[in-house]
């Protein structure tokens, strides 16, 4: 038996309550901090071969079989989530130890970030819907948590408005929960799956409600377009690492468990049958355009990132739209590429805020020749975003684009168009500015130590790698997409 | 400031409420209760405690390490209990096979269930405790635990 699936979660939850513990020698906690999350991604990136090589593994805890035991699947779609959530939090985590401290309670904040990471790889690998209820409530606390452990009025308060909508969206998924558990009599995924094909008819009303609460309440936490309201203060006012898990996993995390309940339980044919592909087309379009244009007249260089989020997110959601199966696979492909991404952009911009003291992007003018390697992170970063060739983000929306024109949708592959354009008017004057602008020398500042830049430039690394070589994570990536289609 | 009427009520009260959360603790595998209901009950006579007895700040910061360690303690033998079912090689918090389950009915049966249960409760109870004490001294960052 493989036991991965669970000690991916139970490794995590151990080094979680463990590390609060030595509060008072804190090297220590940061060694069981560190320890917690390789070895757990060890698990993931095993689980991942496995997985692409046998299929599908499932886990049934305490040997109990499923209807009535708990199960961890781990198929393809969830072994990818996996393997990205364990990829991008191991350079996070090596900056949150060696980073200068934003928080006054270390130890508090790397067990917060364990559990909100057992969470996340919870809620990708579980089988039960109840189970993956309980897996987004934990990461919905711990995300609140990482934003308020800043302890500044406006991490608190952004901190509360994500918690009252963030439970409103809880809420609503446990409802569309019990509304499905009131037709079906299960909670394992698999089971409803079989017992909706029969029972959907039946209760057209229960599923529609259903539906409706299961997407506006992961709308909320995924932060799809109209629900967005509290991204960009949360994201913006947390601590950098935090800011970096948070746009960079924390809203995919939500959006693959969407999917996973949207195409594998509920099922492709209901999905078809409702109106929801158009619902998600023009939100993914309205998420393009809105969030591009928001982050144009940001002057807070990591609003302007949390604003850039929302749009990224619409990318991902456009792809699930168009039902594709290339869109589908650029759509899974950005959620790693936007995660690297996103995250190397929040450390840069993190690593500026720190240096020179200021979030003005105004105030960074000609800053670029006085931390070349920091710009050069967000350089790439920048490239990426916008979609230049070479880089990661444009295999991801060239995938999309082709999906798109692959089912005749020119308007959509025009719209990526059009909001990559928009992307470059927000992030290349900066780009631009830095390393060209005259310098007022209004602030000082340089490169960091090298312990701090080592995470920039991992990631930075790891964009060049997947703009040149996506075919590394495309069988993955192929087998997933697979999945979600009928 | 103390008030004797409440110190001899408390006295005499706490250990009977304690007494009560561990039966209901105890007894998690055979009637209504278990883990979280014993410790929060466990919890409250500690809440009851600290209210009539106020702490100097010294016992006060003794007592936050005691209840950290019961919270954090109470999940991790949750969790080392689950991995000992992959020890004897079967899977997570497996109990049939590894664990004496005893007859049903009687206190000592249902195998590990009992150990987990008295996992959560320390994990309620050290919780309740915690919760109690963060709003008392007003969310402690400037206390600087860590």
């Amino acid at each position: 038996m493989v036991h991965a699936p669970v000690l991916i979660v139970v490794t995590l939850l151990l080094a979680a309550f463990i590390v609060p513990l030595l509060y008072r020698k804190l090297p220590v906690a940061q060694v069981v901090f560190l320890l917690g999350i390789v070895i757990s991604s060890i698990f993931s990136i095993r689980m991942a071969f496995l997985v692409l090589r046998e299929g599908t593994l499932t886990y049934y805890l305490g040997g109990w079989l499923p209807p009535y035991g708990i199960e961890v699947v781990a198929d393809a779609f969830g072994a990818y989530a996996s393997l990205v959530l364990a990829l991008i939090s191991l350079p996070i985590s090596y900056f949150v130890v060696f980073a200068p401290k934003e928080v006054n309670t270390p130890a508090r904040y790397m067990a917060l970030i364990l559990l909100l990471m057992a969470a996340m790889q919870g809620m990708v690998l579980a089988g039960d819907l109840f189970n993956l209820f309980v897996f987004i409530e934990i990461c919905s606390l711990s995300a609140i948590a990482i934003i308020a452990v800043k302890g500044t009025r406006d991490s608190i308060e952004a901190s509360f408005r994500y918690l009252v909508l963030s439970a409103l969206g809880s809420g609503g998924i446990l409802f569309a929960i019990a509304l499905i558990f009131m037709i079906t009599g299960h909670l394992n995924m698999g089971y409803v799956r079989e017992s909706l094909a029969v029972t959907a008819s039946l209760y057209p009303l229960n599923i529609l409600t259903a539906l409706a609460f299961i997407f506006v309440g992961f709308s909320v936490k995924a932060a799809i377009f109209p629900l967005h309201v509290w991204l960009p203060e949360a994201h913006s006012n947390a601590p950098t690492a935090s800011s970096a898990l948070l746009s960079g996993l924390v809203v995919k995390a939500y959006l693959v468990a969407f999917i996973r309940i949207m195409y594998m339980v509920i099922g492709t044919e209901l999905f078809v049958a409702l109106p929801l592909r158009p619902i998600l087309l023009i939100l993914a379009a309205c998420a393009m355009l809105v969030g591009s244009t928001f982050a144009i007249v940001q002057n807070n260089i990591k609003r302007m990132l949390a604003y850039s989020t929302v749009a990224q997110m619409g990318y991902i959601v456009l792809g699930l739209g168009l039902f594709s199966q290339r869109a589908l696979e650029g759509s899974i492909l950005h959620i790693l590429n936007h995660a690297i991404t996103k995250s190397l952009l929040f450390l840069a911009a993190g690593v500026i805020i720190k240096q020179t003291g200021t979030n003005r992007l105004s105030d960074l003018k000609g800053m670029g020749r006085k931390m070349p390697f920091t710009f050069a992170a967000f350089t790439v970063g920048s490239l990426s975003m916008v979609g230049i060739p070479g880089f990661a983000g444009f295999v991801s929306k060239l995938y999309l684009a082709l999906g798109a024109l692959d089912i005749g949708q020119i308007i959509f592959a025009a719209l990526i168009l059009v909001s990559s354009l928009l992307n470059a008017t927000y992030y290349f004057p900066i780009v631009v500015n830095a390393f060209f602008g005259q310098t007022e020398a209004t602030h000082q500042g340089s490169d960091p130590r090298k312990s701090v830049m080592a995470p920039l430039a991992v990631f930075a690394l790891a964009v060049v790698f997947m703009g040149l070589f996506p075919s590394v994570v495309m069988p993955l990536v192929r087998q997933a997409a697979g999945l979600l289609q009928p | 400031m103390t008030d004797m009427v409440l110190e001899t009520v408390a006295r005499i009260i706490i250990p009977f409420i304690q007494l009560f959360g561990a039966y209901v603790l105890m007894h998690g595998h055979l009637t209504p209760g278990g883990g979280f209901s014993g410790g929060t009950i466990i919890g409250a006579s500690l809440i009851l405690y600290s209210m009539v007895f106020r702490f100097s700040p010294r016992k006060h910061r003794i007592e936050h390490d005691t209840s950290l360690l019961f919270e954090a303690g109470g999940a991790i033998l949750y969790i080392l209990m689950g991995l000992l079912g992959i020890l004897f090689s079967k899977s997570f918090l497996t109990n049939r096979g590894i664990f004496p389950l005893g007859v049903p009915g009687e206190l000592i049966s249902g195998g590990m269930i009992v150990v987990i249960t008295l996992g959560i409760g320390m994990k309620v109870a050290g919780t309740v405790i915690t919760l109690f004490q963060e709003l008392l001294e007003g969310g402690g960052e400037h206390h600087g635990h860590n």
